[in-house]
């Protein structure tokens, strides 16, 4: 703590501290108490105010370019999206042959759920209402799933996978799929930045 | 410029929008070559640092909280770039500042006094005196001059300048001190 009686004078640092409001309350009394009292202080005190209000008239200096051209050009040229690595595509269509795989082969054990789901619920069935209604434009479409379910029929499961089991294994699958096209996207990524 | 519309873009460029952060170098540029033109005295270099600046906010934009004001993270983080530039380059101090003028001032006509506007005279002693300004703070050692930068022209508080320097608050409380006296006896000594 400084003293700031009247016989010394406050010292440069306690000065600083008083114009920069970085004193408490009681501590700032007391230089205020000092100044009272000392003119060479005060003198001092309105020296440094002096040279900060002259530092706060300071023009801003005019920028005569646009930077953000230069900027957004470095950019660009350092982060352009760069196309997928083509060792990725193996991996990506072998996915997508899994999730076919997989789909034709529980489609057997999902069809008959979703068909009690539509039974035993009626809001479900005012829900697919609509989509029925639609039969006629995706007609085409179920034919294609009625034909897949004979294919799984001859390839999946004996007996159709209790429900939970069948939507524990969709799950699955998508958490690993999920999990591999992450790991891709982030590989291509780190190439992308190193490069 | 709405704080909406400017975190709308701060978004955007933290999801990889070059063009979006290429709008907000438009915005603050002026404000971020400004801290380079006080801390080096050069337009040239203040240009160059000022884009790295910028360069080097968008590599560690993802870092940086949207709901904060961007024009105080950038200034800081110019000041820290010429702050490390003026300490490894050989120019410690100029004593002569290379760019003394100040474009855009322009001699007063007949609406400058019938609108009040300063006269001649005064423009002359208000350049001079933005000229001595400059001068002096480029006589000061870089870490003085990073500390009056960062006090006087951009309000930081003691706490915010010894977190932006990585410096002790005591060293930093201590070069403030030592840089406002030697300033105090440049200006004096002219």
């Amino acid at each position: 703590m400084k003293r700031t009686d009247k016989m010394n004078h406050i010292d440069d640092d306690l000065l600083n501290e008083y114009l920069d409001e970085q004193l408490d309350a009681a501590m700032g009394k007391r230089v205020d108490a000092h100044l009272a009292g000392c003119y060479d202080c005060r003198e001092r005190l309105a020296e440094m105010r002096q040279l900060f209000a002259t530092m706060a008239e300071l023009p801003e200096a005019s920028l005569g370019v646009d930077l953000s051209r230069r900027v957004v050009a470095r950019l660009s040229a350092e982060f352009r999206p760069r196309p997928i690595p083509r060792w990725t595509f193996p991996i990506i269509a072998l996915q997508m042959l899994v999730a076919l795989a997989l789909f034709v082969w529980l489609w057997p054990s999902v069809q008959p759920a979703l068909e009690t789901a539509g039974r035993t619920l009626p809001e479900t069935a005012e829900l697919l209402l609509p989509a029925f209604s639609l039969f006629d434009v995706v007609e085409p479409l179920f034919d294609g799933l009625e034909r897949l379910s004979e294919l799984g029929q001859t390839i999946g499961p004996d007996s159709p996978l209790p429900i939970l089991e069948g939507f524990l294994i969709i799950g699955l699958a998508f958490i690993l799929w999920l999990a591999g096209s992450g790991l891709l996207l982030r590989q291509s990524l780190t190439v992308q930045q190193k490069s | 410029m709405s704080v909406s519309d400017e975190r709308e873009l701060v978004l955007r460029a933290q999801r990889g929008d070059v063009e979006a952060f290429g709008e907000l170098v438009r915005r603050h540029q002026s404000a971020v070559y400004n801290v380079a033109y006080r801390m080096t005295g050069s337009r040239h270099e203040a240009e160059d640092l000022a884009q790295e600046a910028f360069l080097r906010a968008f590599k560690a934009f993802d870092r940086f909280d949207p709901d904060r004001q961007l024009r105080p993270w950038l200034k800081r983080i110019t000041t820290n770039l010429c702050l490390n530039w003026l300490q490894t380059s050989r120019v410690k101090t100029t004593n002569v500042v290379t760019d003394m003028h100040l474009p855009g001032q322009e001699a007063a006509t007949m609406d400058d006094y019938a609108q009040n506007r300063p006269l001649p005279e005064q423009v002359v002693m208000r350049r001079e005196t933005a000229e001595q300004i400059r001068a002096a703070i480029l006589q000061l050692p870089p870490h003085y001059r990073a500390v009056i930068e960062l006090r006087h022209f951009q309000d930081l508080s003691y706490d915010e300048m010894a977190e932006t320097l990585g410096r002790p608050l005591s060293n930093v409380k201590s070069d403030l001190y030592r840089a406002r006296k030697r300033l105090g006896e440049i200006l004096g000594d002219w």
